[in-house]
């Protein structure tokens, strides 16, 4: 199946385009915001409708904003997306046509305005062309939704193929492949069957049969509770199994730093007491030295004292003269001892008395400067003392500080180990994770006393019981012959059932298994190297393992790869050939990977070649679609075409070849001048 | 040598900062340095800053007796000598007036200094080579 053109109307931010997409390969690029995911969107919308539109898609606007500003006041626009396809399975021409007016201001079609119509066309032209009006159904035969996922999808969500939705997604693909929609709905219409013979049967035995019914379906149903609450409880202890391990893991380095810790708390105090010591020593040192300091201030009025001493002694007054006693008993006598009369001559008395006052005078500076000299003299010594504290003082000071020091390099070395054991996490959180690990283990405790409980006694208990309830009731119904009737028409009812469940179970299995295989042959053989196996599990999980059975350690590369492989693979199990359309294929890969999937593609391609009529569509933008890219692809001749943004238009249209801005910038004006 | 009491008499200016003074140079392990340490440390700071101040008038002195120490008077008639000469020595009103003025303008200085820290300045500022030991273990 392939697409062989597209046209489209109002839709978006295309142009009404018109593009001849008859080609197996097709590279169909455009940078961000040009129309890539305009194109798909008009696939999709074109196939399966509104419902299936991204919510995006209606937030950003269905039409134009140009086609919108230029005829103001209209609101409602036609909105057309028409497809040509090639369907060689069943020697058809398709044309899907899907038009709807659109209220702009609502931002939603105007109700019952939607057409979507299916011609069919033989492709020999036999016959006359049938049309499907709606085409809704043909849709859901031949490109059912629940394939979508796997045939027009977004590289960049590729990462998502292996997630929870997409193991529904498979799930869903696996079971409309199985077909087995019929078994299910046949298993639930036997079971209701069986239901209704049942009740039946309780309403012929006697009221006592009704009773011994309610208390079976009570049994039952008790049993199946306990079953589920055994198994959240199983998982429940899983997941705290889990946590424990790590908490206990994180602890472990936890413990170490408590004893460090206990050592930087005594640390702390010893650092206080010598801080304080240091406080003393300091203070003591000023005090020390500004006692000392004060002699040096006066030193220069000792120096004085101490010139003035020598002076006195040079003149004779230092220490104090001759006693003047003699000489004032002489004055008083009027009689000098060299014989002159005092009275008589009175400049000798006048000379004898001023002898007398020069020499007291002498005396008394003399023996002031005396006591002053002498005090001067102690306190010089006192100086002596007071430098010895100084000295005493500074050591003191030096110890106090050099213990300070000590301690606190100390302190920081266990804090830094301490850091590192507790690997950034605090104080605080490492003691709530103490409490966590004791939370933890006892409620681990609990629930596993719980469980073993359950399982041991509780379960075994509701088992007999509802045997038991069982056996009281068959015995009540059996007693009756057209209860025994019935009976047995239920039993055939529950068989057929069983049967049921059964078909559809191996239905499912053998798609599965299938889709295994597939996979799992074609990744090796475009991967190349190491052998691989993927895995569905029971749950659609797709799983990858070495041969040895641990989980492989895939590159992102190839795990996308993987993405594209079970495509192809669930196209072959179908039997569906549907035309492969991706956006940004290559994904959010970094250069490396995106070399090594654009290999991986390259070969995928090459295989899908064996494949009647089939189709790949990539929409790159720039950064993908790189002169290497083109070498890569050259050998499949792919059809190059190019959305490209007219300004004035401000809409998309489609060219053919290399974008030409393109070819101004980057890997292709390199490739361009040659440089490459 | 006179045998006068010598009287504290505090400057006119700074009389009411004394006590917050004679706190913050309180040695280590008490809570004051006292008021006759107090008066030789100022008079000896106004000697060395040669700056005199204006003392409170006699009524207003309190006579304290451990002024009266021969160590500060030793000190003031040394001072008296260095700045007046031996005849001031003559008159001990002298001697002491010159004492209390020289104390008066180191209070001020002092007083001036709060803000700033008085302990730190008086270590820093008079005991230059005392100073570089003290800055190097204050840090």
């Amino acid at each position: 199946m392939k697409f062989t053109r597209i046209r489209t109307q109002n839709f978006r931010i295309l142009e009404d385009i018109d593009v001849d997409l008859n080609f197996p390969l097709i590279f169909l690029n455009g940078n961000n915001g040009h129309g890539k995911t305009s194109f798909q969107t008009a696939v999709a919308w074109c196939l399966y409708g509104e419902n299936e539109l991204p919510a995006t898609a209606i937030e950003e606007g269905m039409v134009s904003q140009l086609v919108i500003r230029n005829t103001p006041g209209k609101k409602i626009f036609p909105i057309a997306v028409e497809i040509d396809l090639d369907f060689p399975e069943q020697n058809r021409k398709v044309n899907l046509r899907r038009e709807v007016d659109w209220n702009v201001e609502k931002e939603r079609s105007v109700p019952s305005s939607e057409k979507f119509v299916v011609r069919l066309t033989p492709t020999d032209k036999s016959g006359s062309t049938e049309i499907i009006n709606p085409g809704d159904a043909w849709v859901r035969d031949w490109l059912p939704m629940r394939f979508k996922n796997f045939f027009l999808f977004d590289g960049e969500q590729m990462s998502e193929f292996f997630d929870s939705k997409t193991q529904l997604a498979v799930r869903d693909a696996v079971e409309e492949i199985a077909q087995v929609d019929l078994f299910l709905e046949l298993r639930t219409r036997f079971e209701g069957i069986a239901s209704t013979y049942e009740a039946q049967r309780s309403r012929l035995g006697s009221s006592g049969a009704q009773e011994a019914l309610k208390k079976k379906e009570n049994a039952e149903k008790l049993l199946r509770i306990t079953r589920e609450d055994l198994g959240i409880h199983l998982d429940d202890f899983k997941k705290k199994k889990k946590d424990l391990e790590e908490v206990r893991g994180a602890l472990k380095n936890v413990e170490g730093a408590s004893q460090i810790i206990e050592s930087i708390k005594a640390a702390e105090s010893d650092l206080r007491v010598k801080k304080s010591e240091r406080k003393i020593a300091r203070a003591r040192y000023e005090d020390a030295v500004i006692a000392r300091g004060l002699f040096v201030q006066l030193a220069p009025a000792y120096e004085v004292v101490k010139k003035t001493v020598e002076r006195a002694k040079a003149e004779g007054w230092y220490p104090i003269p001759f006693d003047i006693t003699a000489m004032e008993e002489l004055l008083s006598n009027g009689k000098c001892i060299c014989g002159t009369d005092l009275q008589k001559d009175k400049s000798a008395h006048e000379l004898l008395a001023e002898n007398i006052n020069q020499r007291r005078q002498a005396g008394e500076r003399g023996r002031a400067l005396q006591e002053v000299f002498s005090e001067v003299q102690v306190t010089m010594g006192r100086f002596k003392i007071e430098s010895e504290s100084v000295e005493a003082a500074s050591q003191d000071l030096d110890r106090a500080e050099g213990s300070v020091e000590k301690i606190e390099d100390a302190l920081a070395e266990l804090r830094s180990d301490v850091n590192h054991l507790l690997a950034g996490m605090s104080l605080e959180d490492a003691e709530k994770l103490g409490k966590r690990e004791a939370r933890l283990a006892e409620e681990l405790n609990e629930l596993e006393a719980k469980i073993l409980w359950t399982k041991d006694t509780e379960i075994p208990r509701l088992e007999e019981a509802l045997t038991k309830a069982g056996k009281a009731y068959e015995k009540l119904t059996k007693q009756d012959a057209a209860s025994s009737l019935l009976l047995k028409k239920r039993d055939v009812a529950m068989d057929l059932a069983k049967s049921a469940e059964a078909v559809y179970q191996q239905a499912v299995e053998k798609v599965r298994e299938a889709l295994q295989q597939e996979i799992s042959r074609n990744f090796n053989r475009i991967i190349g190297g190491e052998e691989f196996v993927t895995k569905i599990d029971d749950e659609f999980t797709i799983k990858t393992f070495t041969e040895t059975g641990r989980p492989a350690p895939l590159s992102s590369g190839q795990n996308m790869l993987k993405g594209y492989v079970f495509t192809v693979a669930m196209r072959r199990i179908v039997g569906l050939y549907f035309p492969l359309i991706v956006d940004t294929p290559l994904g959010r890969l970094s250069e490396e990977y995106r070399d090594e999937l654009g290999k991986f593609l390259t070969e995928f391609v090459k295989s899908m070649k064996g494949e009647e009529a089939s189709q790949v569509i990539f929409l790159m933008h720039d950064g993908e679609y790189t002169p290497y890219t083109q070498d890569r692809f050259s050998s499949l001749k792919p059809k190059e075409l190019f959305f490209q943004w007219e300004v004035p238009k401000q809409k998309s249209i489609v060219g053919e070849g290399i974008n030409p801005e393109w070819k101004k910038v980057s890997a292709w004006a390199d490739r361009k001048a040659g440089k490459i | 040598m006179a045998t006068k009491l010598l009287a504290l008499s505090w400057s006119k200016k700074s009389a009411e900062f004394a006590p917050r003074i004679n706190g913050e140079l309180a040695p280590e392990g008490t809570s004051k340095l006292g008021n006759g340490p107090l008066f030789w440390l100022c008079m000896t700071i106004g000697y060395a800053e040669s700056n005199r101040g204006e003392p409170s008038s006699a009524q207003d002195v309190g006579r304290v007796p451990e002024i009266v120490n021969p160590e500060t008077r030793a000190a003031a008639y040394a001072i008296a000598l260095d700045v007046l000469g031996i005849d001031s020595w003559a008159d001990e009103n002298q001697v002491l007036r010159l004492a209390e003025e020289f104390a008066a303008g180191g209070l001020d200085i002092l007083v001036s200094k709060l803000d700033d820290g008085v302990r730190d300045w008086v270590a820093e500022r008079f005991y230059p080579a005392i100073s570089k030991q003290l800055s190097s273990k204050s840090n």
